[in-house]
């Protein structure tokens, strides 16, 4: 399993977490292009920040080493990584890959 | 003489027990003829109206007397307890200390000068010699920075003890260098009463001081009452005796307000408030299970400006020896602390400092932690605030869980957050919970709001 499945079977348990957290007739698809963040999108901005809290936790626990996906810098990107599922584990998939153990 | 009211009184009941220490009774008439060696002691050691001197000490009865007889000659006195031992020497060059006395909890005395480095006096000192009055300066215990030291007219601080009150047998649980702490004393011996000192601060202590000594009052911490009805011991315990409880220095769940109502029928809970920079003011409860409280009387203003108190007051300290001011510009005193207001009723919601503010919805931390800890599984909660991108801040908890309660910490935290949404907001449920076995308090008896570094 590459990284980049490995992140996205990471992802699909949290986000059935958040799932496990909305009423019945509110549950999201975990598919590529499900929207995270914009008019699209079903979630609400603290659903958007828990969501992105628990994937760093998974992934810091997971890969043993801290992973950070909600800083300055990836908000700042002109393409935003959190655009929809498909891009936040492309983004995740960068950012594990390139992060060091500090 | 700032302290002669209080020797007229002591003579009024000098066959009364004034202290009783490791056990031990001390009358008032010892008390009298003890601030009078203490008299003859600080005058041999050159401590004269205006010298900055250390006083580590707990409230032993050679603790009390020195610290009457510090008062008594006009010195600025620098109490501290035994925990601020590694702090001491910052302590000492912030208040600019030239004498230093230590009393050992087996009564033995040292005192010794000290080498203040300080070029200039301080204006407050100034302005305490220029009318030859004794001082107190206090160190607020800031969760974060240095310590700020509050220095106080200790003619002021007496003042509110003209009037004596009932004379209750009541424990020594807030520390010598606590403002609640000075406040029980004082209050307790111009009224005639009898402190108790319990052997040290520990649940078992305490209680057995309670029994021992038919204690009537004891003024403690919301943080102290949770950890007294962890531990069931309690029940074993006589507290007939008990009549009231106040509790202050931070906001009380109200459902442990509610399950010590129920353990503790026969006892009055009353709700204090104070700081180190105003003293403590004369409350009123609502009711024992309320946490509405009146505020006030004795020439003490109040008003809520922003949501925040502010105080007025002729007991409020002279300023901080190293920082800015925190009064108005028009003179009154800014507590930080956010606050309801009902008709004349206050409710305090918890430190400014200690709000998370969470994408513009203030979260106050002891309201997420009192409904955490209406969780059966649950022992203790403390929230804190992490800081993030999106948000600004996030609302985070620690959770010590109840011997026998396994969770991981993803089912602890799926619990915690179900849980919270049927009493909190969104914004208020906490993303991070983490478990933590080790959860306490300081020595203060207060909780730790940080992150874990």
């Amino acid at each position: 399993m590459n990284s980049s499945e490995k992140i996205t079977e990471i992802f699909a348990a949290v986000f059935q977490d958040l799932n496990d957290e909305r009423p019945e007739e509110q549950q999201l698809d975990f598919d590529p292009g499900t929207p995270l963040v914009g008019s699209r999108s079903s979630l609400d901005s603290i659903e958007m920040v828990t969501l992105l809290v628990n994937l760093e936790t998974s992934l810091s626990e997971s890969f043993g080493r801290p992973i950070r996906l909600s800083d300055e810098k990836a908000m700042s990107e002109t393409r935003s990584p959190f655009k929809n599922v498909a891009t936040l584990v492309a983004f995740a998939t960068k950012v594990v890959e390139t992060s060091t153990d500090d | 003489m700032p302290t002669r009211f209080l020797q007229e009184r002591f003579r009024q009941v000098s066959d009364n027990d004034a202290i009783v220490w490791q056990g031990q009774s001390f009358s008032y008439a010892w008390l009298l003829d003890a601030i009078g060696q203490w008299d003859t002691r600080l005058s041999e050691q050159a401590v004269h109206a205006g010298t900055a001197t250390t006083l580590v000490a707990d409230f032993s009865p050679h603790g009390v007397a020195a610290l009457l007889a510090l008062i008594q000659r006009g010195a600025i006195i620098v109490p501290m307890s035994e925990s601020l031992r590694n702090k001491r020497h910052t302590y000492e060059q912030l208040a600019r200390c030239e004498v230093a006395i230590e009393i050992t909890r087996d009564e033995s005395i040292s005192i010794h000068k000290l080498h203040s480095t300080a070029a200039t006096e301080h204006p407050l000192y100034a302005k305490l010699k220029s009318v030859s009055h004794p001082g107190l300066v206090l160190f607020s215990s800031g969760s974060t920075g240095e310590p700020k030291a509050a220095v106080h007219d200790f003619t002021r601080l007496l003042d509110k003890f003209r009037i004596a009150g009932r004379p209750l047998r009541t424990l020594a649980f807030l520390l010598f260098d606590h403002i609640g702490g000075l406040n029980t004393i004082l209050h307790t011996l111009g009224s005639g009463g009898c402190v108790v000192v319990p052997s040290n601060r520990s649940a078992e202590a305490v209680l057995s001081a309670i029994q021992d000594f038919a204690v009537q009052l004891l003024p403690t911490s919301p943080t102290f009452l949770k950890l007294l009805l962890m531990r069931s011991a309690w029940q074993e315990y006589d507290l007939r005796s008990l009549q009231m409880i106040t509790y202050g220095t931070e906001p009380m769940s109200p459902h442990i307000l509610a399950v010590l109502n129920e353990k503790l029928p026969h006892v009055q809970f009353k709700q204090t408030y104070g700081l180190s920079e105003v003293g403590i003011l004369r409350s009123k409860s609502k009711d024992s299970s309320s946490l509405w409280m009146k505020l006030g009387g004795d020439g003490v203003e109040t008003r809520v400006v922003d949501n925040v108190l502010q105080i007025k007051s002729h007991s409020t300290m002279l300023g901080y020896l190293n920082a800015a001011s925190p009064f108005s510009d028009d003179g009154w005193f800014i507590t930080g602390d956010a606050v309801q207001v009902d008709g004349e009723y206050f409710k305090v919601l918890g430190r400014g400092g200690e709000i998370i503010n969470v994408g513009g919805e203030k979260v106050y931390p002891a309201e997420v932690e009192a409904v955490i800890e209406m969780m059966p599984q649950v022992d203790t909660a403390t929230v804190y605030g992490e800081d993030n991108a999106i948000m600004g801040m996030i609302v985070c908890a620690r959770v010590k869980l109840v011997v026998g309660h396994e969770p991981s910490a993803k089912e602890l935290t799926q619990a915690v957050r179900r849980h919270c949404r049927h009493h909190l907001t969104a914004k208020q449920i906490p993303i991070r919970v983490t478990i933590d076995p080790h959860l306490s308090h300081d020595e203060r008896f207060k909780k730790q709001r940080r992150p874990q570094s």
